[in-house]
C-alpha cells in the first residue's frame, strides 16, 4: 500500500469516508514527513503539531465536511487567528492576526486541518523564495536548486508530500512559476473569484488565492470550497460557483485551443518548447482543435508590471511603520527617526527595491507618465486577450521559460528574476484563470509546466483541458527522490 | 499692482450614518476610546474596505439636492502620507473622479442672483485624537470651483 502522505486529497477523502482512513493517523503521518525531510526542504515558516491535532479535534465535533481530516498547509501571508503570519518578513515579526481570512474559515468549515504557514519570497517579491527572512526554501527534485517562488514553500511542500495540498498566492505568477518547477498543479483563479479577505495585500489589481495540489482534481475540489462572493471584499465577484469537479469529463473533443506565437521566443528553454509542443500534439490526438492566435502585447506585460506591482505595493506596505504591531527599531530619537529605522531594519533588500520603485512611480509629476500609462498599456493586454478568446476556449503556453536555477544563481541580476514570470505575468494583467500542471521533465530531470488559460470566470474550461491532458500523461504520478 | 480676490470653497460635512465609511463599527459618541474598533478600522494587514451604503446614498442625497449630476462609476484613490493616527498611511478619498460633479447652487450676491458650481467628493475621516475611535467616519466634501469673483 502506498504511504498515506504520498496520496492525494480526493483519494484520502473517499478512505476517510468509508473508514478506511483515520484522519488523526493520517496526520501523524504528514508530521513525521515533515520531521524527517523539512530539516533538507525547509517549506515550512511554521509547522505545530499540537495545534493542528485541536484543530482535527474541532473539526471532528461538527457536521463532516467536504475536506474533512485534509491536512492543507496557507503560504505565511494569508491571515489564520492567533497564528504568527509574517510574510516572511521582519517587520511583520511577532504579528498574530486578530481574525481569520475568509479562504481559512471556508476550509475550516468544510473539515480541512491547517498544519502550517509556508515559507515564500519576502511579501510575495520574488520567483526563487529566496528573500524570505527565514532563508530560501529547496526544490525537492534537487535541493540545490530554487523550488520558484514567491509561493515556493507552499508548492515544495505538496510536491515533497509534506502536506496533502496548500495555498498560495498568485501576482504575476506566484502560484504557477513555482507549481512548474516543482512538478505539481498549481491554479490562479480569476480575479474577484477568492476572496482577499485575509490576504495581505501585494498588489492589490492583481493578487488572487489559488490551490496548489498534487493533481487537478484536487485542485478543483480545493476551488469548489474557496470560490464565492464575500461581502467583506468589495472585489469578490457575485457569480454562482458552478461544481468545478463536473467540468472534468476526461473529454475535449472540439475544445478550441490556443496557441499564442508570441510566447515561443528566444530565452525559452528547448527541453521546454519541446516538452509544450508535445502537450500541444496530446490535446490534438484527443480531439482538440489546436489553432495559432495572437497576443501581439505580450512583449510590453513585464515591464508594465514592474511598474503596476510596486506602485501598488508601496502605498500597501506603508501601514507597516512599527506604529501598531510587527517590528519597531529600538532607541529612536523621534517619530520620524522611528519610522525610518524600523523600515530600515525590517525590510529585506528586494522589499526595499520594490518600496522604491512604486514610490517614484506614484510620485507627484510621475504618475501620469509611469502608473496611468501602465494602467493603459494593460488594457490593451487584456484587450489581446479578449480578442484571442472569440476564436479559442483555453490559451496553453509554457509556464516559466527556464526550469528550476540553482540558488544563488539570480540573486544579484533583478532583471533575469523578473523574466521568470514572462509568461504568467499577463494572465495577472487581465484578470483571468491560468493553472499550470506538469507536463514533462529536463535532460536534468527537472520539472516542465504547461500553463492552460482560459476567459475570465471560465475555471471550468481549464478545468477540462487540464485534466483531460493530465488523464493521458503520467508525469504527475512522479515524485521526487528524497 | 492691484490684486483681484477669487474665492473657491471647501465645505465639509460629517454624514450622519450609524457605522464607519469602510466597516461595520459603530459611530456611537461618547464610548471608551478603541472600544469601537475591527481589523478593517484598525488598519490591520490583509483586512479590506467595503463603502457603506448609507453613506452611499447619503452623499446621494446631498448631490440631488446640490443638482449635481452622479458618476456613472465610483472610484476610490488612495492619499498616501505618514501620520501615527494614520494606520495604514493612506486616506481612502475621491481624487480625480467625485462622486457628483456639475452641481449648482444659486445664492443672492449683491441683489442679484449668482450660480456657483460644485462638486461633491466622499471621504472618510482619520481621527483628530489620539485614538481610533472616530477613524473612518464618512465625510463629504463639497468643493465650488474658484469662480466667487463677486464676494466683498
Ligand atoms: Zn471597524
Amino acid at each position: 500500500m502506498k504511504e498515506l502522505y504520498s496520496l492525494s486529497a480526493h483519494e484520502l477523502q473517499k478512505m476517510i469516508a468509508v473508514g478506511e482512513v483515520d484522519p488523526a493517523t493520517l496526520l501523524d503521518a504528514i508530521f513525521d514527513r515533515i520531521g524527517s525531510l523539512d530539516k533538507k526542504v525547509r517549506a515550512f515558516a511554521l509547522a505545530d503539531k499540537t495545534k493542528a491535532n485541536d484543530r482535527l479535534k474541532r473539526a471532528s465535533e461538527k457536521k463532516l465536511g467536504r475536506l474533512y481530516g485534509i491536512p492543507i498547509l496557507v503560504k505565511d501571508n494569508i491571515c489564520v487567528k492567533d497564528e504568527a503570519t509574517t510574510c516572511a518578513s521582519k517587520i511583520l515579526a511577532g504579528f498574530r492576526p486578530t481574525y481569520d481570512a475568509t479562504v481559512i474559515r471556508k476550509l475550516e468549515d468544510e473539515g480541512a486541518v491547517l498544519i502550517g504557514k509556508a515559507n515564500m519570497d519576502e511579501f510575495a517579491f520574488g520567483s526563487s523564495c529566496e528573500t524570505s527572512c527565514y532563508g530560501p526554501t529547496r526544490n525537492p527534485w534537487d535541493l540545490e536548486r530554487i523550488p520558484g517562488g514567491s509561493s515556493g514553500g507552499s508548492v515544495a511542500a505538496v510536491a515533497a508530500d509534506e502536506t496533502i495540498a496548500a495555498l498560495g498566492s498568485d501576482t504575476g505568477g506566484s502560484i504557477r512559476q513555482p507549481a512548474s518547477l516543482c512538478g505539481v498543479v498549481g491554479l490562479k483563479p480569476t480575479y474577484g473569484r477568492v476572496s482577499r479577505y485575509g490576504l495581505i495585500a501585494f498588489a492589490s489589481s492583481l493578487d488572487q488565492i489559488g490551490p496548489i495540489t498534487k493533481d487537478v482534481r484536487d485542485a478543483a475540489l480545493i476551488l469548489n470550497v474557496i470560490a464565492g462572493y464575500d461581502e467583506m471584499d468589495s472585489t469578490s465577484v457575485d457569480v454562482p460557483v458552478p461544481d468545478y469537479t463536473k467540468s472534468l469529463t476526461n473529454d475535449v473533443k472540439g475544445l478550441r485551443i490556443g496557441v499564442p506565437k508570441e510566447y515561443f521566443i528566444k530565452g525559452l528553454d528547448k527541453d521546454i518548447e519541446n516538452s509544450v509542443k508535445k502537450a500541444i500534439d496530446v490535446f490534438k490526438k484527443l480531439g482538440a482543435k489546436v489553432s495559432e492566435v495572437s497576443l501581439p502585447h505580450t512583449e510590453y506585460a513585464v515591464s508594465t508590471y514592474y511598474i503596476i506591482a510596486p506602485a501598488e505595493a508601496s502605498s500597501n506596505l506603508a501601514r507597516f511603520d512599527g506604529v501598531g504591531y510587527g517590528f519597531r527599531a529600538k532607541e529612536s530619537a523621534d517619530l520620524i527617526d522611528m519610522y525610518l529605522k524600523t523600515r530600515s531594519e525590517g525590510f529585506g533588500d528586494e522589499a526595499k527595491r520594490r518600496i522604491l520603485l512604486g514610490t517614484y512611480c506614484l510620485s507627484s509629476g510621475y504618475y501620469d507618465a509611469y502608473y496611468l500609462k501602465a494602467l493603459k498599456v494593460r488594457t490593451k493586454i487584456k484587450e489581446d486577450f479578449d480578442k484571442a478568446f472569440k476564436d479559442c476556449d483555453c490559451i496553453v503556453t509554457p509556464t516559466s521559460p527556464t526550469a528550476a536555477f540553482k540558488i544563488g544563481e539570480r540573486m544579484d541580476d533583478p532583471l533575469s528574476m523578473y523574466l521568470s514570470d514572462v509568461y504568467t505575468i499577463p494572465a495577472n494583467m487581465a484578470g483571468i484563470p491560468a493553472i499550470s500542471v506538469p507536463c514533462g521533465f529536463t535532460a536534468n530531470g527537472l520539472p516542465i509546466g504547461l500553463q492552460i488559460l482560459a476567459k475570465a470566470f471560465d475555471e471550468g474550461a481549464i478545468f477540462r483541458a487540464a485534466y483531460a491532458f493530465e488523464q493521458n500523461t503520467d508525469f504527475h504520478l512522479r515524485k521526487p527522490k528524497l | 499692482m492691484k490684486y483681484e480676490t477669487v474665492i473657491g470653497l471647501e465645505v465639509h460635512l460629517q454624514l450622519a450614518t450609524r457605522t464607519k465609511a469602510f466597516c461595520g463599527c459603530s459611530t456611537k459618541f461618547g464610548q471608551k476610546p478603541n472600544s469601537q474598533t475591527c481589523p478593517v478600522c484598525l488598519g490591520f494587514p490583509g483586512s479590506l474596505p467595503v463603502l457603506n451604503e448609507d453613506a452611499f446614498r447619503f452623499a446621494l442625497k446631498v448631490a440631488l439636492a446640490l443638482n449635481c449630476k452622479i458618476q456613472k462609476i465610483i472610484k476610490f484613490d488612495r492619499k498616501n502620507y505618514y501620520y501615527p493616527d494614520l494606520p495604514k498611511n493612506f486616506q481612502i478619498s475621491q481624487y480625480d473622479m467625485p462622486l457628483a460633479y456639475d452641481g449648482v447652487v444659486r445664492i443672492i450676491a449683491e441683489g442679484a442672483g449668482k450660480d456657483i458650481r460644485l462638486s461633491a467628493y466622499i471621504w472618510k475621516k482619520t481621527r483628530e485624537s489620539s485614538c481610533i475611535r472616530k477613524e473612518r467616519i464618512t465625510a463629504l466634501s463639497i468643493t465650488t470651483e474658484a469662480a466667487c469673483r463677486f464676494l466683498r
